[in-house]
């Protein structure tokens, strides 16, 4: 999309928004709550009219949003979107033939969708009766039942165990794989560095920057922190830490120290070695820059305040 | 209530109003139940626009719909209203006063019928007022918005610019003191050298005499040569540190210390500048606005970065923590891959934060 | 038609739905007959409130949709809109016309006086389409559910009352006589006085295209697309 406006009232939602998705990556869209993720998806999708701009949908500009155009689409909503009182099998079985799937490919579909989200045994079993993480696998099935080309994930791990979550993720890993576009909005910074190919950020209607998570962390010189645990915190030579180029700072409380330099000073080998000079290094932990520093720089904000809806 | 000033609204309730008058008018007359037909389907036209945007031509549908049961009712005539009020909210004016001339050629009671013809096209012609600003004025924003980060960008990509200018100006210099070097001194001394070594082997006292003067001679071009490379390269201005120094010097609205660490040669000419800016525009911000009587100036530089700190005991709250010659000044930081943030918790402190390129600013 | 299917299945796995759809028009069969006034017995009479509550119970299956999110799904979906509120009325009808024909067929079978019953089926229908379109349409400006169905509920008591179906029109004073024309059940009670009394077919048509008309009103005002 290309210069996209969009307001509610006078309140202007996407404010000249330009985002390119390319097929067979990973885009992870990050932003505050308020920043227009979820607007930015149902102009996307169609859901909405948009007041200026161009969309441009697997290269059709022109009315992109076709019926041929819808079925390669497909989203995975925010809330659990199934019916209560259908079984899982019953959910996937309506989306499937509202897409227009028939006969024995609806059915042959359904159960693929149901045993790549893990849900198979499950299949006659009412979502009323699921855990949290169950429901969100679901939710992510009744999408999939089309094969669709290009898959619209809108914080699709809010709220559930660490175990559904990181079958979630291998799941859109493979989804990937089998070559979908994915385009996957979160607050959770260690999904997007661990899945994302590329990440775009947003607040307050604009897109701020994007790039590749290494590229985005690089853009902010923002600090490496190392902890070291040591055996005699009394016999550390602070001011020559300090002196060590690229220190900013150095903290020494109990047994740790924890030295802060900017990121890709490369001094670790440095500061370890005049430590162990002196005094008996027992453990070391580094802590680099991740993609929360990079927001707070961007945008000021923090992205988790509270979670909620984008 | 922002959805109250969407003029959109009113248009809307507007016709809802109208045809519920029609329906008052049939209630409270003596119209028989088959006008109730003419009511529905108009009402079921303002509920077409209301869901959709109808092109203009389905107001004939209307006005159509009117005249077939006006010789029966006097509704009929009324409910001309609607489609006066459709060709007004359009802006077809001329169109809209059409209904009027029929209106003359029926007799019974025009009062108060032309009177509600009149205000439906009063409203409408508001209505499209109303419109149509709107939406320009909705244009007009964006065209501004579009403006102004089109702005934010060409300054972003103008600071670059100037960077990279000062860093090939930079790469300029270096080869051209090399090549000084190289074509004058280095073919100097080495022809010295070379002399001392035939020195050390010759056997004439006449020759090897000779050549110690060739020695002294070459030594001594050489030592001209260096002075006057070296005269050439000091820059009569003050610049680096030095110009930090004398800002810091003429500082005279509270006291001030300045103390700096590090090999002062890594910062590179543009990092000097905006160094200095910093500290003009701190210094600026302390001298106009803030209560301090001490000011801590600090310019510490390693391998890999540079950082200034400015740090007064200041308490005097500012308006805005970030005023837009700090905003410019974050941005140009930023843009060098830097860093630059203001804390007022303890006083007023200034950090700017440069990183140094590997190979150093030479 | 995925659309259409799915509305049955989920409208008969609820039990109290199935129960409450069934037993009405059986009971109603059975009820008797007043004298001078309901011209039909008291059933027949009544049935068009009942109408109106089986209409908006069917219709919050369309909420539900809105509620839970799932018109989200669907709007990306290659389904119109269009296609999706017919696909949901088109069942609605007919779980309606099943209705409407046990109730005239098994009341001729049961020998209730109903004149000429096909024609009171014909008009059921009619008044099916408006009942049905009202509650579409009031469940598009009244987003809660539960809201919506109690708001209905005195909706439909006032209409029942002032359209002529509890009292009859001929009691009203003259004003209220007139405004009793706004609403569609005064169209069903003047049609069910026609299948009794009236010979103009004529005055039976105007009846049916008025109760299409006010169909046609409501369906356009709950065709609004809603997302939320």
């Amino acid at each position: 999309m290309q210069g996209v406006v969009k307001r509610y009232g006078n309140a202007v939602a996407l404010d000249y928004v330009d985002l390119a998705i390319y097929e067979g990556e990973i885009v992870g869209l990050l932003g505050p709550n308020g920043a227009g993720k979820t607007t930015l998806i149902q102009t996307m999708t169609g859901m909405v009219p948009i007041e200026r701009g161009t969309i441009k949908l697997f290269g059709q500009s022109n009315n992109p949003f076709t019926h041929a155009n819808k079925e390669k689409l497909g989203l995975v909503t925010q809330e659990i979107t199934v019916y209560d009182e259908l079984t899982a099998k019953e959910n996937l079985q309506f989306f499937a033939g509202v897409y227009g799937l028939k006969g024995s490919e609806r059915k042959e579909r359904v159960q693929e969708a149901l045993a790549f989200v893990g849900l198979a045994e499950y299949a006659d079993k009412v979502p009323t009766k699921f855990s949290g993480g169950m429901k969100r696998r679901l939710n992510i099935a009744c999408a999939l039942t089309h094969r669709p080309k290009l898959l619209i994930m809108d914080e699709p791990t809010v709220g559930i165990d660490p175990q559904s979550r990181n079958h979630i993720l291998e799941s859109v890993k493979k989804l990937q794989e089998q070559g979908t576009t994915i385009l996957y909005t979160t607050h959770y910074m260690e999904e997007v560095q661990e899945i994302a190919s590329r990440v775009v950020i947003m607040d307050q209607g604009q897109m701020i920057k994007g790039g590749t998570v290494d590229q985005l962390i690089q853009s902010i010189q923002h600090e490496e922190r190392i902890h070291i645990d040591v055996a005699d915190t009394s016999l550390l030579p602070v001011e020559q830490l300090q002196s060590i180029a690229g220190v900013m700072h150095v903290d020494v409380a109990g047994t740790r120290v924890t030295v802060i330099s900017t990121a890709g000073s490369g001094n670790v080998d440095r500061i370890l070695s005049l430590v162990k000079e002196y005094t008996g290094v027992l453990g070391i932990q580094t802590e680099n820059p991740d993609l929360e520093d990079v927001f707070l720089t961007l945008t000021g904000k923090q992205l988790r305040d509270g979670g909620g809806e984008a | 209530m922002k959805a109250a000033m969407e003029p959109q609204l009113y248009v809307h309730t507007w016709r809802f109003l109208m045809v519920g008058v029609l329906c008052h008018l049939w209630v409270f007359g003596q119209d028989l139940t088959n006008v109730w037909i003419l009511i529905l389907l108009l009402l079921a036209l303002a509920c077409l626009r209301w869901r959709f945007a109808l092109p203009l031509w389905t107001v004939v549908i209307d006005v159509c719909l009117c005249l077939v049961y006006a010789p029966y009712t006097t509704i009929g005539y009324y409910g001309l209203a609607l489609p006066v009020f459709e060709l007004a909210v359009r802006g077809r004016v001329l169109i809209a006063v059409l209904p009027f001339a029929i209106l003359f050629l029926y007799e019974a009671t025009p009062g108060l019928l032309f009177l509600f013809l009149l205000q439906a096209l009063f409203v409408g012609l508001f209505a499209w007022a109303a419109l149509g600003n709107q939406h320009s004025y909705k244009l007009e924003v964006d065209k501004q918005r579009k403006a102004r980060y089109e702005l934010e960008r060409v300054k972003l990509e103008l600071l670059e610019a100037s960077e990279s200018a000062s860093q090939q100006a930079e790469l300029m210099e270096r080869y051209r003191i090399a090549r000084q070097l190289h074509d004058h001194l280095g073919h100097d001394l080495t022809g010295a050298s070379l002399a001392l070594q035939a020195y050390v082997h010759m056997q004439e006292p006449e020759e090897a005499r000779e050549l110690l003067e060739e020695v002294q001679k070459r030594l001594e071009r050489s030592t001209v040569n260096l002075r006057e490379t070296v005269h050439n390269l000091t820059p009569v201005a003050r610049i680096g540190v030095e110009s930090l120094e004398n800002v810091a010097q003429q500082f005279q609205y509270a006291a001030i210390r300045f103390h700096r660490s590090g090999d002062m040669l890594l910062v590179s000419a543009y990092q000097w500048t905006l160094l200095e800016a910093c500290l003009k525009e701190a210094l600026t911000n302390v001298a106009r606005h803030s209560n301090a009587t001490q000011v801590r100036v600090e310019l510490q530089v390693t391998a890999s970065i540079v950082r200034l700190l400015i740090h007064d005991n200041g308490t005097m709250t500012q308006p805005s923590l970030a005023g837009s010659g700090l905003r410019s000044l974050q941005m140009r930081a930023r843009a060098m891959g830097g860093s630059f943030s203001i804390s007022r918790d303890d006083g007023y402190l200034l950090v700017c934060v440069l990183p140094l390129s590997k190979e150093g600013a030479g | 038609m995925t659309v259409f299917r799915f509305v049955f299945l989920r409208s008969f796995r609820n039990t109290t739905n199935l129960i409450f759809l069934t037993l009405f028009p059986l009971v109603c069969i059975f009820m008797p007959q007043g004298d001078p006034w309901p011209v039909l017995p008291y059933g027949y009479q009544l049935f068009g409130v009942f109408l109106l509550f089986v209409s908006i119970r069917l219709a919050s299956y369309i909420q539900v949709d809105r509620m839970s999110g799932v018109v989200k799904r669907l709007s990306i979906a290659p389904l119109s809109h269009a296609s999706y509120l017919s696909q949901h009325l088109l069942a609605y009808l007919l779980i309606i016309m099943l209705q409407c024909v046990i109730l005239v067929y098994g009341g001729v079978l049961y020998g209730q006086p109903l004149i000429q019953p096909f024609l009171l089926l014909i008009l059921y229908i009619s008044y099916s389409l408006a009942a049905l379109a009202i509650a579409l349409a009031w469940i598009t400006l009244f987003r809660n559910k539960e809201l919506a169905f109690f708001g209905f509920m005195s909706f439909v008591f006032l209409v029942s009352v002032l359209g002529g179906i509890i009292v009859p029109v001929s009691m009203f004073p003259e004003w209220l006589a007139r405004i009793a024309v706004l609403f569609p059940t005064y169209w069903l009670a003047e049609g069910q006085l026609w299948i009794v009394y009236g010979n103009e077919l004529g005055d039976f048509l105007f009846v049916n295209v008025v109760l299409w008309l006010y169909a046609l009103v409501f369906m356009i005002i709950g065709s609004t697309r809603k997302l939320r």
